[in-house]
């Protein structure tokens, strides 16, 4: 048994025995669960996928005259204005007013962070204490006063593998995905998985200091949706899926080696964002989960041609090990797989965090609250629903 | 000097009779490699190939499959991968069906075969950060 203030004492004293998540599954593998827990003090995740529920507020400082923007556009994607005079949210899979697809609020985060400077337009109906109603500018993140990206929905444990079981080719944001089950595509970085290695929620919730697209960022709420469960398969094996973070940190400090634009085809504009989290070893049980391999986390495969809340499984369970192969096998045929999340870069993350962590420039934190597990799942009864 | 070209042929039942590509590759002198075919005696079909060899003979053979009634299509787009751009993310790999686009296993970083392109432009499409584009070859 370990505490999390033991072991930042020794990540301080540049002592810690720290390990990615690829790594510590092969040393509990050659050395057992028992030594490794003994060994090991930290363990390094990270993932790098497309993640649409992202976004960022950005405060401009005022401008002379006053203004109270009330519609603001960045390079023509309209963002979020309805808050005090200066402040905007823009969220990443807003679409440019000119550009459509190929262009949109991800885009315009990505820029910012990778240094180049937008265009401002505000509009305004005026006001006795903000009188002006127009106003145009040319603003980067050194110009601005606090940027932050407050992304409600990140870090999805667990998702499923899809295919297409139609005749025709369909587009959607798990890629493109060929007729007749030709191809299979999948989202989650495996056993490099930040929240699938601590699938119980245990040593993460609300202040959790995490790796975020470069920054040190925080988890500041459950995420949305979330809805931590598990499948129990008949030999006894738990699936864990459903639990996301809303995570905030600063833009100022992000890199866009790890935080990127994303143009889905035909279905819009999504943000690859980088999260990494280091997980303490504070016993046995912890470092079990922490040392599954791909071969012992699983998903299922959906179909995406029926466009229901529900879609068919048409297998209920499938392993990392074989998606990553590149051929799963659904219904008796064998097809190609092909990921969506980045696995180099999710390893990246992993081994920059773990780099930070022994160099002592990140500590791990003790959560201000635990995040619920009991969160109850509501549907939307729109008003055409059959009765 | 050697230059190198892709062409799509398509066939009619009829042209399948007779020996065309073995013509097409012992008279004129080229190197040449089979991308993609999918022919059948009843139906005809396609074919995409890959010559190699000095311009002048290129050009006689593709008169050649000209004059033999053969429809003939060069391939003239290239497909173009930025490596600083892309971010390994494998989506193009999905509909990539020649295994041009693959990602090492090992290293987990995409690599791409030019010469198994055959210029389908499907992963264009699919990917999501610009890193592969169409171009006209030179
Ligand atoms: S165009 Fe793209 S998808 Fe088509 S064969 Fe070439 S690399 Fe593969
Ligand atoms: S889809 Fe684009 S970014 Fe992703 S691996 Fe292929 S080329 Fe790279």
């Amino acid at each position: 048994m370990k505490t999390i203030s033991e072991i930042n004492e020794k990540i301080r004293a540049g002592s810690a025995v720290v390990l990615t998540a690829e790594e510590v599954v092969r040393m509990a593998r050659e050395q057992g669960v028992k030594e490794t827990a003994k060994k090991v003090d930290v363990v390094t995740t990270g993932t790098f996928s497309p993640m649409c529920s992202s976004g960022a507020f950005l405060n401009f400082g005022h401008a002379e005259p006053l203004i109270r923007m009330s519609g603001v556009k960045l390079n023509d994607v309209p963002a979020c204005a309805g808050l005090a005079a200066v402040d905007c949210y823009l969220g990443a899979t807003e679409l440019s007013e000119t550009r459509g697809m190929d262009y949109g609020g991800a885009h315009v985060i990505e820029d910012l962070i990778a240094g180049k400077k937008v265009h401002l337009s505000a509009r305004s109906y005026g006001t006795d204490c903000y009188p002006r109603k127009s106003l145009e500018a040319e603003v980067g993140l050194s110009d601005m006063n606090q940027c932050f990206l407050f992304n409600p929905r990140n870090a999805y444990q667990n998702y499923n593998c899809s295919v297409n079981t139609s005749d025709r080719i369909i587009h959607t944001y798990m890629g493109t995905l060929l007729p007749h089950m030709a191809n299979a595509t999948y989202a989650t970085a495996g056993e490099l998985s930040p929240l699938l290695k601590d699938p119980e929620l245990r040593t993460i919730g609300i202040g959790t200091r995490v790796f975020f697209c470069g920054a040190q960022g925080y988890v500041a709420w459950e995420g949305t949706q979330c809805f931590p469960g598990y499948t129990e398969y008949e030999d006894g094996v738990r699936s864990y899926s459903g639990a996301t973070l809303a995570l905030i940190g600063d833009m100022k400090k992000m890199s866009t080696d790890y935080i990127r634009a994303a143009c889905i085809y035909q279905y819009g504009v999504s943000m690859f964002v980088g999260v990494g989290i280091p997980f303490p070893v504070l016993d046995e049980d912890l470092c079990a989960q922490l040392s599954k391999g791909n071969d012992e986390l699983f998903t299922e495969v959906s179909d995406y041609s029926v466009p229901l809340r529900s879609r068919p499984v048409l297998r209920q369970r499938v392993s990392y090990a074989e998606l990553r192969s590149g051929t799963v096998e659904v219904c008796g045929k064998k097809i190609p797989a092909a990921p969506m999340t980045s696995l180099k870069k999710s390893r990246d993350i992993a081994l920059e965090l773990k780099r930070q962590v022994q160099k002592g420039e990140f500590l791990l934190t003790e959560p201000a609250a635990k995040l619920p597990l009991d969160t109850t799942k509501h549907v939307l009864h729109a008003l055409d629903d059959p009765k | 000097m050697e230059h190198s070209v892709k062409i799509r042929l398509r066939f009619t039942p009829a042209d399948t009779e007779r020996p065309f590509v073995h013509l097409l590759a012992t008279r004129f002198g080229l190197v040449f490699s089979i991308l993609q075919a999918d022919i059948s005696p009843d139906k005809g079909g396609r074919m995409v190939l890959d010559l190699t060899g000095e311009e002048k003979a290129i050009e006689d053979a593709l008169q050649f499959t000209i004059d033999q009634g053969v429809d003939v299509r060069i391939l003239s787009r290239v497909v173009r991968w930025d490596d600083k751009v892309c971010v390994h993310c494998g989506s193009c790999t999905a509909v990539c069906r020649t295994r041009a686009l693959q990602l090492d296993p090992e290293t987990a970083m995409l690599s791409f075969d030019n010469a198994r392109c055959v210029v389908c432009e499907m992963c264009v499409k699919a990917c999501p950060t610009g890193a592969l584009k169409v171009e006209l070859s030179p």
